[in-house]
This record gives C-alpha cells, sequence and structure tokens, in this order.
C-alpha cells in the first residue's frame, strides 16, 4: 500500500515537472548571454526568400531578442499552419518565465512580403522594451530587469514546419547591432546553433566588423 | 417583512440587469451578444494593460456590425481562427499607445486613425476565438493558451491587430 501510495506520489510530481520542462526547439541563428554586460539593443535586417512550408501544427519563425535571466522580449516574422497561404505575420513576444503566466504575444494584421528586407528592433528604453519593425512601434512592455544576452534566430515549433531559406535562396540576417552596456557594437559576438535540418553561412559574418552577414537555408528545401 | 422581501429582490433584479448590460451595435446582429465596456469584459485587465491596452465604455454605437467584424478577422488570421469552437464579443473605447503598425486599408479607411496614428479611445470590437492552441513564438516552454484575440475597428470593419495571453 505504501509502494503504491509512492508511485502515485512520484507519478503525480514526474507529471507537474514533464509539463513544464523546458525543450529546445529546432532552431538556427547565433546568440550570446554575457556576465559582464548588459543590453539594450538587438537590431538586424532580415531577408525573407520565400516562405517556409507550415503544416498543421506547426510554426516557423524568425527574430531579434533581448533576454535577461527570467524573461525575453522579441520581435520578428511568424507563420504558421497552411503551407500555401500567405498568412505571415510580424509579431512581438514578452515572457516572463518566472511566472507561471504564458506569454504575451500580438500580432501585425501583415507581415513581411516574400523576398524582401526589413529591420527587426527589440529595444529598450527606461524600464521598458520595445518591438520595432522597419522603425515602426509594435508594442512594449515595462519591465525592471536588465537584459543580459541577445539572439538572432529563426526557429520552428517542429518538423512539420520549414526554416526560411532554400537551396535556391537562403534567408539573410545582415546589419546587426546591439548596444552592450551603452556602447554599439556592429556585427556582436555570436555563438552558432545549427539545427540538423537547416544550414548556417557564417563565412562572411566578422565579429565586429559592419556590414557582415550570415545566411540559413532548410537543407529540405 | 414581505415589503423587505420585495426590497431585496428589487435591488437584486436592479443589480442583476446593471452587470448584464450589453450594447447591440447592429439591430442586423441582434442574435449575437456584445458585451460593451471595461466592467461587462471577460479580460483579465491587467494583461490587456501590460500589452498597452486600455478599455473604456463606448459611448455610441458601433458603425458596423459584429458579423461584418467577424468575416473580417477571420479572413485577415486564417491560420489562427480557422479551428476555433466559439467567438465572444466585446465592444469598448480601445486606447493603445503601443502599438502603430496598421495596414495601408486601416489608415485609409478611418481618417481619424490616420491624422494621429495610434489607437486613441477608438470604438473597437475584440473577437476573442476560443482555439485548440495558439502559435506563439517558442519559449521552450508547454504553451496552454487557448484563446487568439483579434481588434476590429468598430467604424470600418478593419482588423487592426491580434493578441494572445491566456
Amino acid at each position: 500500500m505504501k509502494t503504491i501510495r509512492i508511485l502515485a506520489v512520484t507519478g503525480v510530481l514526474l507529471s507537474l515537472f514533464t509539463s513544464n520542462a523546458f525543450a529546445a526547439q529546432p532552431h538556427a541563428g547565433g546568440n550570446h548571454t554575457s556576465t559582464m554586460y548588459t543590453y539594450t539593443q538587438a537590431y538586424a535586417k532580415i531577408k525573407t526568400p520565400t516562405y517556409p512550408a507550415t503544416y498543421y501544427p506547426s510554426f516557423s519563425t524568425a527574430y531579434t531578442m533581448l533576454k535577461g535571466p527570467s524573461f525575453f522580449a522579441q520581435v520578428g516574422w511568424i507563420k504558421e499552419n497552411e503551407p500555401e497561404m500567405n498568412d505571415t505575420k510580424y509579431v512581438w513576444q514578452y515572457y516572463d518565465w518566472s511566472t507561471m503566466a504564458n506569454p504575451q504575444t500580438q500580432y501585425g494584421t501583415y507581415g513581411p512580403a516574400q523576398d524582401s528586407s526589413h529591420t527587426y528592433n527589440t529595444y529598450r528604453s527606461g524600464n521598458t522594451y520595445f518591438g520595432y519593425v522597419d522603425a515602426t512601434l509594435i508594442s512594449s512592455h515595462a519591465v525592471e530587469q536588465n537584459a543580459t544576452g541577445y539572439e538572432f534566430f529563426e526557429e520552428i515549433e517542429n518538423y512539420n514546419a520549414a526554416f526560411a531559406g532554400t537551396s535556391s535562396g537562403h534567408a539573410v540576417f545582415s546589419n546587426l547591432q546591439v548596444v552592450e552596456s551603452g556602447n554599439v557594437v556592429f556585427s556582436p559576438y555570436l555563438s552558432w546553433v545549427t539545427d540538423p535540418e537547416a544550414t548556417l553561412y557564417t563565412g562572411s559574418y566578422t565579429a565586429d566588423a559592419s556590414g557582415s552577414s550570415f545566411e540559413i537555408k532548410d537543407n529540405r528545401y | 417583512m414581505r415589503k423587505v422581501v420585495l426590497a431585496c429582490l428589487v435591488v437584486i433584479l436592479s443589480f442583476s440587469l446593471l452587470v448584464s448590460v450589453t450594447v447591440l451595435p447592429s439591430p442586423s446582429d441582434a442574435s449575437i451578444p456584445v458585451f460593451a465596456g471595461p466592467q461587462n469584459s471577460a479580460h483579465d485587465l491587467k494583461s490587456l494593460a501590460d500589452m498597452g491596452m486600455r478599455l473604456e465604455i463606448p459611448t455610441e454605437n458601433a458603425a458596423v456590425s459584429p458579423s461584418v467584424a467577424l468575416q473580417n478577422a477571420n479572413k485577415t488570421f486564417p491560420s489562427s481562427t480557422r479551428n476555433s469552437t466559439d467567438t465572444r464579443f466585446e465592444y469598448h473605447l480601445l486606447t493603445n499607445n503601443s502599438f502603430k503598425l496598421f495596414s495601408e486599408e486601416a489608415l485609409a479607411k478611418n481618417p481619424k486613425l490616420k491624422s494621429e496614428n495610434t489607437i486613441d479611445k477608438l470604438p473597437v470590437y475584440i473577437i476573442s476565438y476560443k482555439v485548440g492552441r495558439v502559435a506563439g513564438l517558442p519559449t521552450g516552454r508547454q504553451d496552454t493558451r487557448k484563446e487568439f484575440n483579434v481588434v476590429v475597428d468598430a467604424t470600418t470593419g478593419v482588423p487592426l491587430y491580434a493578441f494572445s495571453y491566456r
């Protein structure tokens, strides 16, 4: 009887744990977390060559992000579910994972045209984080926490979706810029992350060199 | 004793009428219940405030019907709304100074929006869709959200943006 009780309690605890466990989605791009500096801007121009295929239930996205020890703010685009439908939207998301609350996401009514480039700027002023698309505000969130890292990523929910970028047209992240403890840094330092289904072209990216870029394609397309 | 009971009944009836007040923005959509003003909102007003949104009681009826707003919202966000099992309509004056990414259509059809370039006490519908899942950006954690909301300009019927938080 005691054994059954212990097993039952273990099962409940395990289910609670696994339902909130972190599980990284497939992603490709670069990121950095610092123990010395804080960041108030993550900016990039992202070229979306063609809309990636996204079969239900899945989504594909590209973004710039500022992140702290328990939160992130990000701005980019998202395409979901439909393989052919033009349902790509600009998107902003704020998430504080120190609470049990869900993320707060806001979507524009439109997104980037195919084969177009747009700038995505996650920016902090005072105690508010802002998201800009081509210098137009999409949303903001007040939070009294420093960002200690940044990300420039493409990400997919699962392998029903493709990364943007194909063999005939790569997605391009260019004009990268962060503000690091008040100083503007062009082509900031990045740790590269590549999913097995994606190829990352980083040869033309040199840290601290103005105007460098990196490219991404999905290996399946 | 009977007078006291009667008085209580009158108070209870008046109160229930007060809290369940709805505005029907268009006679042609009388069958669609629309909940107006923050006092009748089902939203978490604190979460809305976190996203820069403030609701106030509308002073006039909407120019477009809820069914037109719904049709346009479905068309603008087809992937997010197509598998919805239920919808709820609210009608408010909305202020949101944190969203400026208006479509050309939204600006062209509403001169006030175009001249002010911000959502300032704008009559809007908030259509809340019950959905099986919400496509947010990946968080590395299980996303339990089941509601997708579309904000529609109630003067023109043009969707302005969408949001999700629960």
